[in-house]
Formats: structure tokens, sequence, C-alpha cells
């Protein structure tokens, strides 16, 4: 049917229609209801890591002012979860992580909240706790869950044990032959990763009502349908009972990719009667965000002299925190990522996701993509100095092409990874040594990534309207990126004819569309937008067929454009879309149609994949990142000379957008790469409590990204496009690490490469050789293979 | 203790604690939100506004000082109908993401442009750290803040 | 609670009145000068004083007067203020770098350099150590006495201070020095300064420094001379590399302090250059 169309239409730097509002300080975000119920809510929580509960006595603070309800577990009880139900809304007899919730007030003002947290009496005994994944793998370490076992097992096929929450492995041929043939050299690394912050500006908050029998919650989310489930899950409630609307979000990137205050104003607003609005101060929202994780890991590869990978082995610890979350499901994506990018002849991979008494980390933009490709990029570079290569030669002749095959052994269609170095090198130019004047260390790096579109269940309603527009009912979240305000209409437009200031895109009411997985991961533009493809199909159906009795024409000669249906070849001829509809209107009813997306449903190898949710990815997405930077020999300090990038777009429907995310999202890496800092101290709670020690970038510290977007790359997705959000994140990390260890001619193993790191590394100091609790040997360090 | 207050040339009563901070009161009891509060303690900028024309951080200023002055918020900057060239500029290079800190850099540039009409890059940039944007990478609203020098009018 | 009044904040009309009310013995009261330590007391965990004093309408504590000799700064007077006045004064340069870098444009209009002085628990002050080495005299007032004090006696003694006593007017001396500050960040801006250094002197005819005054904070709990690094460079000729050996040897007399900014170690390592840079920047014309 899409011979009726020039989608081509849909290309198009579209304005977003938001900015006014914003710019005026009109637009109301949830924060900005807070105040408009009837109740303030706040939460009592653990400040010690881990510690049996003995005793909550809420006697005296239900008798103080304006106090109306408190809730604990009991009045909320049940586990949830990704992968394993292992999550209390509240602390249930168990304190597992400094910040943890052990109560939460509901009373007429903040104020009186705050007050009547404060007198809520805990009699606690604490216990020890591990605050670092080596400890939790020591053979006498306390177990963060004692009943693990327990648990339920929402997604089977995992290797579960103790602290170790989840396993997911591969194993793809015979890594031991490989490591023992005589024409290759072993190249072994440890890295080590801090967490990262998002630092989205309007903090986690949520206003729950009770009305008509139902819950109705508005929330700051990228997943209403999550949003639904667990908080109908968690109140003892058909989902059906709860009702979620999400307004414009301020900064998402992860952090709100699943439930999260939700639950606490929901069962207050049930005890109270009332309304009730819950937010995180800042403090709150630093010390307890779901972080990208920290991690360890080890890789070897074993390489022959022409740069064949003949074997790679790698284990990666991924510290979940007190609680699975997200990083049960992302232990996925080590597969794709350090297991990725390049061809391997034989491959294990194992990714443990470690509890720890530390707050649960979760899901920020490109996840364990960022390290896993910091990690495997400086081994690559250290891989081509022991064999002698150029690096931008090794990875030319490496990367994975058409044809060739990923660690799980899906096929990989398209080349993509190599045309992209070639345009990285036509447009950048070759690694020259360079002296700066100033005493500085010149360095340069060129990374390779491979990041996956978050493909899955999306749904979409369009509504044709007598005035010739046209509605557009998703799910989706508007936090920021603008897909919905942007690549989202200019798709609908261009599959109905219409401009896309006449489409108009309803904001997120799980009462009025159909599921959908959320918004993150690049599944905007590819999922809801190929949702929204189908449900403009059947709507194109629908009308053409009126018109083509009306103008008597067959039904291929006739073509959507420009808010008319007009006959092939005679402009000017058919009619208006108004018309149509009306027409349409008389004889059927008014115009609508639906339409969903799932997975497409690559395959895997089968047998190599263990506990992975995402077996083979559906729509990979790559990119190629140079960088140059000069290095202050004295201090530390990196300044970024030039940053450029590649990226893989599929199709670029609105270039100036895609810009702003290239733009946005590099900056938030070099945050990653040099000065955002986590340390967790004794009491297992976060140093860098606020903005004036969690450091993420000025705008004196950043400057211009250039980029090529490089089109044509195989995409299901609408126009061919993939999701541009997520990957210009992805490389960072890798590529100043690279390029300081060039420029420094020393190993870098650790980010954040703060100034006081970078003075370890040049003084040889910060190289860690081992990690005394992930075996050299392979399959130790699983529970399946051991 | 009340306190009477000139917000956006429109005369407002407060009867609450003097100490609370300007931000608090703008949001929590005039329903002010277009100031935002983020970081709490003056290092983002999202919750600028002018007093007597002068950019303060309105989180860090007891608005029990305040009765005498003239505040000036993002609700008294620009209308639906015309914005002021600050919010033109950035509305036109389309720059805008989630939104948050886009009213302090408003507020911001407005002061800082209204007494130097032709900065440089390095000027904007300098002055732009006092606003920070989690989203944007701030390359491109420094571009769209240049551009208004080139069109010569001024807020 | 509030006072007999039942206020909360007052406006001090005078500077007998803001004393009378900062000595009341009945609550806790403060002097609020720009506000922007005092309004970040939750974020500190601190409970917020029940009395403000603000100090904003004292006439006495506003303006800066130039004579030959000396210049007079009003304690409330802002960073920003202090900037645009001091911009052609080479011999106070310090302080012009220091009100012109810190904190960001909206607390730079906010901040006073009263408030930066008697802000003691706040370990990275950029004023305080320009003050140090441009040889500043602090004006104090308490009921019924005026006192002046020497800068170095003045932070010696900051943290016992009395409650009703207040920093009224600072006095720099006018000389042939030179002067300036250095800070160490680990971004470009948004933040308080790993460790800085303000430093002042004069070059004789022959090319060799005198009277060299050195001041260093955040890299210790409270700003500080350094004293062993002055003695050493006494009578040197200029040398950016030989300050920064001499530097090297002398950082001993500090200890660094560790911080969720920064490690004690790289506090102390970076000193050396800080005080390079700082006589570059004296020695460029």
């Amino acid at each position: 049917m899409k011979r009726h169309l020039n989608l081509n239409n849909a290309v198009m730097n579209l304005p977003r229609r938001d900015a006014r509002d914003k710019l005026l300080g009109r637009t109301k975000y949830t924060i900005d209801a807070v105040g408009s119920g009837d109740l303030h809510a706040v939460l009592l929580r653990a400040e010690i890591p881990s510690a049996k509960i003995k005793k909550i006595d809420l006697s005296v603070a239900r008798m103080m002012p304006g106090v109306k309800a408190i809730a604990t577990y009991d009045d909320a009880p049940g586990l949830h979860g990704l992968g394993i139900a292992d999550t209390p809304i509240f602390a249930k007899d168990v304190i597992r992580y400094h910040g943890e919730p052990i109560a939460a007030v509901a009373a007429t003002t903040l104020a009186q909240a705050r007050e009547a947290a404060k007198a809520i009496g805990l009699v606690l005994e604490e216990q020890g706790a591990v605050l670092t994944m080596r400890e939790a793998f020591a053979g006498d370490a306390a177990l963060v869950h004692p009943d693990w076992a327990d648990y339920e097992i929402i997604f089977e096929g995992a290797e579960r044990q103790g602290n170790i929450a989840w396993e997911a492995t591969v194993v793809r041929g015979d890594t031991d032959e490989a490591f023992s043939r005589s024409d290759v050299a072993i190249v072994e690394g440890c890295y080590s990763v801090g967490r990262q912050s998002h630092v989205s500006f309007e903090p986690r908050v949520a206003l729950a009502s009770y009305v008509d029998g139902r819950f109705h919650i508005q929330t700051s989310t990228q997943v209403p349908w999550t949003v639904r489930h667990v908080v109908a899950k968690v109140l003892g409630v058909p989902d059906s009972h709860v009702r979620v609307t999400v307004p414009a979000v301020g900064g998402g990137f992860g952090l709100k990719f699943d439930c999260s205050l939700e639950p606490y104003a929901a069962v207050l607003a049930r005890m109270t009667g009332k309304s009730v609005s819950i937010a995180n101060t800042r403090q709150e929202e630093q010390m307890t965000c779901l972080c990208r994780e920290n991690a360890e890991i080890r890789i070897r590869s074993a390489v022959t002299a022409d740069g064949e990978i003949v074997g790679r082995e790698a284990t990666v610890l991924m510290d979940a925190g007190a609680y699975g979350g997200e990083q049960v499901f992302l232990s996925t994506m080590t597969a794709h990522t350090l297991g990725g990018n390049y061809k391997l002849g034989s491959v294990k991979l194992s990714s443990l996701v470690v509890y720890t008494n530390t707050p649960p980390n979760g899901a920020f933009r490109a996840c364990n993509g960022v390290y896993n490709t910091f990690a495997l990029e400086q081994h690559t570079d250290e891989i081509c100095k022991v064999i002698g290569m150029d690096p931008i030669e090794f990875r030319r002749k490496t990367v994975i092409g058409n044809g060739d095959i990923g660690a799980t052994g899906q096929v990989f269609k398209g080349d993509v990874l190599k045309p992209m170095l070639d345009t990285a090198i036509e447009n950048y130019g070759t690694h020259e040594n360079k002296t700066l004047p100033d005493g500085r260390l010149y360095g340069r790096s060129t990374t390779v990534g491979t990041w996956f579109i978050f493909v899955g269940s999306s749904s979409a309603t369009i509504n044709l309207n007598s005035d010739g527009s046209a509605t557009l009912v998703t799910s989706g979240v508007e936090i920021g990126q603008g897909t919905m305000v942007q690549a989202l209409p200019q798709i609908v437009a261009a599959n109905l004819g219409i401009h896309p200031d006449d489409v108009i895109v309803k904001t997120a009411d799980t009462d009025a569309s159909g599921r959908d997985l959320g918004v993150g991961g690049g599944r905007t533009t590819v999922s809801i937008g190929a949702a929204s493809e189908a449900a403009c199909a059947e709507v194109r159906k629908k009308i053409i067929a009126t018109a083509s009795q009306l103008l008597q024409t067959k039904a291929d000669n006739l073509f959507l454009s420009k808010g008319r249906i007009e006959i092939r070849g005679k402009s000017g001829s058919g009619m208006t879309i108004q018309a149509v509809v009306a027409q349409a209107e008389a004889d059927f009813g008014p115009v609508s149609g639906s339409g969903s997306f799932t997975n497409p449903g690559i395959l895997a190898k089968p047998g190599c994949a263990a506990g992975h949710f995402i077996d083979a990815i559906d729509m990979p997405v790559h990119a190629v990142h140079d960088c140059e930077l000069a290095v202050d020999p004295e201090t530390g300090h990196v300044e970024i000379l030039s940053y450029r990038v590649v990226q893989d777009v599929g199709r670029a429907l609105n270039p100036r957008a895609i810009h702003g995310q290239i733009q946005g999202g590099v900056v938030q890496g070099l945050g990653y790469a040099l000065q955002e800092e986590i340390t967790i101290n004794e009491n297992g709670a976060f140093d860098q409590e606020g903005f004036e020690t969690y450091r993420i970038p000025t705008a004196l510290d950043v400057l211009p990204i250039e980029f090529v977007l490089h089109e044509g790359a195989p995409s299901c997705g609408p126009l061919g496009a993939k999701g541009a959000g997520e990957i210009p994140i992805l490389n960072v990390g890798a590529a100043v690490a690279c390029a300081v260890a060039n420029a420094t001619g020393q190993p870098v193993h650790q980010l954040p490469l703060t100034p006081p790191r970078v003075l370890q590394v040049m003084d040889g100091k910060d190289a860690i050789l081992n990690f005394p609790h992930i075996s050299p040997v392979w399959k130790d360090n699983t529970i399946r293979f051991a | 203790m009340t306190i009477q207050l000139k917000i956006n040339s429109e005369y407002l009563e407060y009867h609450g604690d003097p100490r609370a901070s300007l931000l608090e009161v703008l949001r929590e009891t005039f329903r002010l939100t277009g100031s935002k509060s983020v970081c709490c303690e003056g290092f983002c900028g999202a919750c600028a506004v002018h007093i007597n024309g002068e950019l303060v951080a309105s989180c860090l200023k007891p608005v029990g000082v305040l009765e005498g002055t003239e505040i000036t918020t993002i609700e008294g900057v620009g209308s639906i109908e015309k914005l002021n060239p600050i919010q033109q500029a950035l509305e036109d290079h389309d720059v805008v993401q989630c939104g948050m800190c886009f009213p302090g850099i408003v507020m911001t540039f407005t002061s800082f442009l209204e007494s130097n009409p032709n900065p440089t890059r390095a000027d904007v940039r300098a002055v732009m750290s006092g606003n920070i944007c989690r989203c944007t990478g701030y390359e491109r609203i420094v571009d769209a803040l240049l551009s208004i020098q080139m069109n010569g009018e001024v807020a | 609670m509030a006072d007999a009044a039942g206020k909360q904040l007052i406006i001090a009309q005078s500077l007998d009145e803001a004393l009378a009310a900062l000595a009341n013995t009945g609550l806790s009261a403060i002097p609020v000068a720009g506000g922007t330590w005092v309004m970040r007391a939750p974020i500190r965990q601190e409970a917020p004083a029940q009395l403000f004093v603000s100090l904003h309408a004292i006439e006495e504590l506003k303006g800066i007067e130039a004579a030959p000799e000396e210049l007079v700064v009003g304690a409330m007077v802002s960073h920003r203020q202090l900037a645009i006045e001091l911009s052609d004064m080479a011999d106070l340069k310090a302080i012009r770098v220091a009100a012109e870098k810190s904190a960001n444009p909206s607390v730079r209009n906010m901040a006073t350099i009263g408030g930066n002085l008697c802000s003691t628990n706040f370990m990275s002050p950029d004023l305080v150590p320009a003050l140090m080495v441009c040889d500043a005299t602090i004006n104090v007032q308490s009921p019924g006495a005026k006192t002046e004090i020497p800068i170095e006696n003045y932070i010696e003694t900051r943290l016992v201070r009395p409650n009703n006593e207040l920093v009224t007017r600072i006095r720099l001396p006018r000389g042939s020095f030179r002067s300036t500050h250095q800070r160490l960040l680990m971004r470009k801006a948004g933040e308080y300064p790993v460790a800085n250094l303000s430093m002042r002197l004069s070059i004789g005819g022959d090319g060799r420094i005198a009277d060299p005054r050195i001041a260093v904070a955040s890299v210790e709990n409270q700003p500080r001379r350094w004293t062993g690094l002055e003695d050493a460079l006494r009578g040197e000729v200029v040398s950016k590399v030989k300050i920064k050996e001499l530097a090297i040897d002398q950082v001993k007399e500090f200890t660094g302090r560790d911080g969720p900014d920064a490690p004690g170690w790289y506090r102390l390592r970076i000193l050396p250059r800080l005080a390079s840079d700082a006589l570059a920047d004296l020695t460029v014309n």
C-alpha cells in the first residue's frame, strides 16, 4: 500500500511543538503538580546498609499533626522484579541497602510528613554488609538474600546461587583449543568501572488518587505499562484497576525505565482515600539512583599474527546492588557488546549479576554497552600493540560484516561497521603523532561500537478526524528526546499524506492506548513508529477505498499528498482528505485504525546462550568515534581537542534532532569518561549527594561534536530508521580511554579518568593486574560450567 | 509576618516563614512553577530569577528580605504571542529537549545580553557555566544565543 | 520558634540593631549577608537558625572607598561589585580574580566579601587567601567596641570569634605590588576549587623577588600562608622552573585533606604547579 505515498516526505527538520511552552516555563511536569493533591508523602529510608528489622513503632508518628496514614510492608506485600521476583516495595524484616524505604508517611504538609517520619521508632539489629562484589564472592560472605532459592522465577533458564542473582553465559566453539594453539598471542586484561548517575533534572515523582474504584497514577516515567503492572501487583488488584498518565517528563535517560515512587503514592491514596504526591529530594534522587552499574571485567583473547581472533573468553561481574532489577536483564547484553563488534572463532562469556548491600542499580543510556565497549576497545588496542598491527587496520579487517556470526551465533546482515570506519578515515583523516606546544601529551583513538534497538511490544491507534487531522494514540512518553513530537508525527504524516502539524500526538494514558514496553533504547522511533505505520495502513486502506468509489478510479491510481487524495498523474483532480473522511464516516462511521509491533525474531545458534532474555539482537546499531585529546602531565587534566562520530541511523528522519542527541549523548559520555565518580563509603552510602560533588559537564567542559550520519544499513524500522538517542554515548568511555592510553603510553584499566586517576595512570600505578576473585580459568567463574 | 512581594509587576502577599527560599515560595505558595527546583544549592541555575534586574539563584534567597524589590520570574518573560529574543532564538534553532533547564537559561541570558549585546563564544560559554543542562550538551544552545547579536536586537 | 516579637527574620537597619539581635541568647541567630552559605543549611543536614538577621540594609557595610593608600571595602560588597571595582588594580589582582572566577554568575551577584570571610566551615574560599596575601585589615564591631584586626590574626581566631560581632569593613593597602590568584578544579567551572593559591610580591630592579606572600586554601581545613615557600623565594631571581622545584620541596609543610572532591595527595601534587602558574602570571609584563 506504500505505493500510494511518497514516504520521503517524512524526512524533515520538523521543529518541536513543545518548545515554546518549555521556554516560557509553562510546561507542567509531574513535579509541578506536587501540592495540587490533598496530601504529601515522604519515605523513611534506612540509614545503614544491612540489618534485621526487629520492630517498627508507628505509634508516636501516627499521632503527629497532619498525619493521615503510614504504610509499611504489610500494606504492600509481595515481591516483584525482572527475571526474579526479589524486590519488596518496603523493607520486610531486613534492610538491604542504605536508603531502602521502610515506611511511607502521608500528611497534610510536607513538613508534617517529614517530622512524622523522624518520629518512627526503629529497632534494628545491624548485620554484616557486603559492600563490594569481591566481598560478595568471599567463601564466608554474608548472603544478601538468604532465601534466594525460594524466589519466584519470572524468566527461566539462568543459573543463580547465593550472592549471584543471575548468570548469563555464552559458549560457541572450543576456546580451549584456540588458546592452546602455537600460532597465537594471548592478550589478557582486567578492567573496572564505577557507577554513573543520570541526574535528570526532574526527580522521580508521582501523584496517586483513587477515583471510581480505580487508581489513577500521574507520574514521571518512561514505562507507563510497567508502572501499571507493578502498582497493581503490589496493591493486589487487577492491572485494569490502575490507570497511568504521563505528562512531559523532565529527563529520564533510563532512570525512569522502572516503577519507582508510584506504589507508595498508590498505597497511601488507598489508605487515606485522598490524593497523594511523593517526590524524591535531590539528595534522595542522587543517593538511591538506579545507576549504570559498577563492573569488573576479565577478558582474554587468542589472536594470530594477522589479526584473527580465534578465541575470546570474558567474565563480567555486574553489581546489581541489593536487588536484581535491570541488571538481571542487562546480563544479556554482554554477549552483544563485549562479545560483539568483531569476528570471533570461538567465544565463552559469562555475566554474573552480583548482589551487594548497596543501592540497586538500573538502566542508563546504553547500559553495560558503555563499559563493555571501553574494556573491549582498550583490549583491542592492547592486542594491536602485541601483534604489531595498526589499530584502525585491525578493526577494518576484523569487524563483523554481512554473513558474519555473532557471539551467540546470529548471522549479521549488511556491511555496516567497515564502511563506517572508511567514512571516518575519509572525513577525519588517519592518525598522526602530534606534539603540542604547551607540553601536554597528545592522544587519539578510533573506536567501534555495537548496541541494539530495544524492539518489542508497541501498539498504536490512529483516529482520522473530520478536519483532516489525525490523532495518534500510543503509550509513548516525551522525555526530551523529541521522538514523540518530531519523528512520530513525521512518520504518521508521511503515511497519511498530511503535514506533521496536523498530527495530534496524545500523551501517554494506559486507558487510551495499548500495551507498550516503554520509551528508551531507541524504541520510540522503531517500535512505536512501526506500530503507528501499521495503524496508518489500516486507515489508509479505508480512505483509499472510499476515495476510489468517489473518484471512480482504481485504488492503484490514487496517491495521498498534501492533505489530498489525488489521481496519479492528474494533480489537482482528486479531493481533500476532509471530503473523503466525511463520506467514509457517513458510510461506515469514524475512520480509525490500529497497529502493533513486536520483535521480528532473529535467530541465534541454539544452545549457545543460557540465561539470556535476548539471544539475538533484532536490530543492531553501530558507531565509530574518533577522539583527539590533550593530557596535562602535571595535573592530569584531559581536554578533548576534537570529537567526531559516524553514527548508523538507518534513515535520518529529523537530522537536526539527531544532532541534538549526538551532542547531548556524547557529552554525557564525556562526563562518564572523565568526571562523574561515585564512591561508596563504609556505611554503604554514596559520598556524592548532589551537584556539588557529583560532577556533570558544564558548558565550559564540552565542545561541538562533529558527525556524519551513516544511512542505509538494514533496518525493520519505519523508512529504515533506527533509534538515534542511545548510541551516541556508547563509545565515549572507550574513545577517551584509548586516546589517553595513546597519549600517555600506559594502558587504561579504570574509568572515570579523573585528574588524580590520570596521574596514577602516568605513574604506572593504575594497572589492575588481577582480580583475585575472578579466576583466570573461565569456567571457574560460572555456576553452570564449574 | 506578612511580606508583600512584587512579582512580575503584580503584588502578592506571603504569610509564611520568612526564612523560606524565594524558590519554595514561588513554586508552592504562588504556584509559579516555571522556576525549577533541581539542585537546591545554587549550582544548576534552573531556579534563576531577576531581583531588581540582577540574576539571582532563588533557592538561595530568603523571601523575608525581598519586600520593596522587583522580582521577575520566567512567567514574566515573553508571552505565548511574542517570545523575547532569547526565547525566540532558542525556539528557532530547535534546541530544547526535556526543557527543565531552559527557564533558567532564558533568565541568565536575558539579563546578560542586555548589558553585553555582542559576546564572544567564550563569553557565552563562561556565563553558561552557571546553567547546567543534562540533555543537550550545550553547544547548540550557544549557537542559538550567538545568533541573537546578528539580528541586532536584544530584550 | 521566633524572637520575642515573633519574628524569624529581621532586616537590621543599623549595626547596633544587628548586634543586639545576634546577642539574643534565647535562640540561635545568624547574620545573613548574601545568603549563599546560610541557605544551604538543609543540604548540609542542618536545621536553619531560628532567627535570620539580614544585614543588607546597613549603610556602613555597603560601598567601596578608594584612597591612594588604601581601598576600604564594605562587608556586604558582592563578588561581582568587587571584581568590577578592582578591574584596573594590579596590586589587588588576586582579589579581583578570586571575585571574578569563583562559583557562577548568580552566586557572584549574591555572595559577599564579608560572608566569604565569615563562613568558617567553608574549606575552599577564594577571597580569603587573596585577602591574606593582600595584607588586609579586618574592621569588626561588637557592642560598644570597634577593633581592627590584621588578617592573619583574624584567620587564626576565626573559629572562636564571639557571636555578637560583625565584620564591617575590609581595608586593603595599596602599593607597587603584583598579585594574582590561581585555582584548580576538576572540571573547568561549577565547583569549589580542589586547591587554590594567591600570591603577592614585588620584583626589585635587580630582578629579585621581594616581600613574597603566598596563601593557600582548600588543601587543608583552613586557609593559611605558605611560609616555607615564601622564605625560599625571598631574594631569588624570578624563574618558573626554579619556583616549581622550590615548591615541590616545600609542599611538605601541608597535610593534604581527603575529601569527596579529591584525595589529599592530589592537592599536594598540584600545588607546585599553582605556584609556578601564579609566578608566570605575575611576570607576564
